[in-house]
C-alpha cells in the first residue's frame, strides 16, 4: 500500500518534472529566438546568465553555441522526466519484471549520459575555449558529473533487470 | 538452440496424441506443447523420467545434440 502511494506520487512529480523542463526549455527557445529580434527584451525576459549576453555582444557563435548547449541540457531534462512518467505508468507492482521497463530503464541510463555530456563535458571544453580566446569567464556546472554517477547507476539496475528477466522467462520455460 | 527435441517423432511412433500424453505424464498441454515446439529452456529429471516411462524410451530418443 505505502509503495503503492510513493508511486502514485512520483508519477505525479515526473509528469510536473517533465512540464516544468519543458516550459524552460521553450523559454530558453524563445530567448534565442528574440534575441536576434530585440536583444533587450530577451535580456529582460530571460535571465540566463547576463555573461552569455556579453559574449553575444563578442561573438555571436559563441552565444548560439552556448545557448544550444543550455536548450540541450533542458530539453534532455524534460525528455529524462517523461521517461521517467511512461516507467512508472508502464511499471505493474504485480508483474514488474517485463522487457519494457528494461528497454526504458536502459534508455533513461543514455539520457543521463547525454545530460552529462552536454552539461558537463561540452560545457567545460566550452568555457575553457571561450576563457582563453575572449578572456569571458562563465561560471562551470557544477551539477554535470552528478549525472554521469547517475547514469552508471541506472545503467547497472537495468542490466540487473533484465537479468531478472531472463531467470524469469527461463523459469517459466522449464517443463 | 543446438538441442533438438525428438518427442513429436517418439509420440508418432508410439502413436499417442498430446491429450494422451499429457494425462499420462501429469504435465499441462501449454508446458508439452512448449518442450514439443523446442521453446523450453530446461527440463526437470522428474520430467524427462515420466515421460521416458510413458513413451517406454531412452532421453536419447527424445533430445539430441546438433551443432549449428
Amino acid at each position: 500500500m505505502q509503495t503503492k502511494t510513493i508511486l502514485s506520487v512520483s508519477k505525479f512529480l515526473a509528469l510536473l518534472g517533465g512540464i516544468w523542463y519543458s516550459i524552460l526549455c521553450g523559454s530558453q527557445i524563445l530567448t534565442l529566438v528574440a534575441s536576434f529580434i530585440n536583444s533587450d527584451w530577451a535580456r529582460r525576459t530571460y535571465e540566463v546568465n547576463l555573461d552569455i549576453f556579453n559574449i553575444r555582444e563578442h561573438n555571436i557563435g559563441y552565444y548560439v553555441y552556448a545557448m544550444c548547449l543550455i536548450i540541450a541540457t533542458s530539453a534532455l531534462k524534460a525528455i529524462i522526466w517523461y521517461g521517467v512518467f511512461g516507467l512508472l505508468l508502464k511499471l505493474k507492482l504485480q508483474t514488474p519484471f517485463s522487457m519494457e521497463v528494461e528497454k526504458k530503464l536502459e534508455r533513461i541510463a543514455f539520457l543521463l549520459l547525454g545530460v552529462w555530456l552536454v552539461s558537463g563535458v561540452f560545457w567545460k571544453i566550452y568555457i575553457y575555449y571561450l576563457a582563453k580566446e575572449t578572456a569571458i569567464q562563465l561560471p562551470a556546472n557544477s551539477s554535470g558529473d552528478e549525472y554521469f554517477f547517475m547514469a552508471l547507476i541506472v545503467y547497472i539496475i537495468s542490466q540487473i533487470f533484465k537479468r531478472g528477466i531472463e531467470i524469469q522467462e527461463e523459469n517459466q520455460l522449464t517443463v | 538452440m543446438p538441442i533438438i527435441v525428438n518427442l513429436d517423432v517418439m509420440m508418432a511412433k508410439r502413436k499417442m496424441s498430446l491429450n494422451e500424453l499429457s494425462e499420462k505424464v501429469g504435465l499441462t498441454l501449454a508446458n508439452l506443447s512448449i518442450l514439443k515446439t523446442g521453446k523450453a529452456k530446461a527440463i526437470r529429471f522428474s520430467t524427462l523420467e515420466a515421460i521416458c516411462k510413458v513413451l517406454d524410451c531412452q532421453p536419447a530418443d527424445i533430445l539430441e545434440y546438433k551443432e549449428n
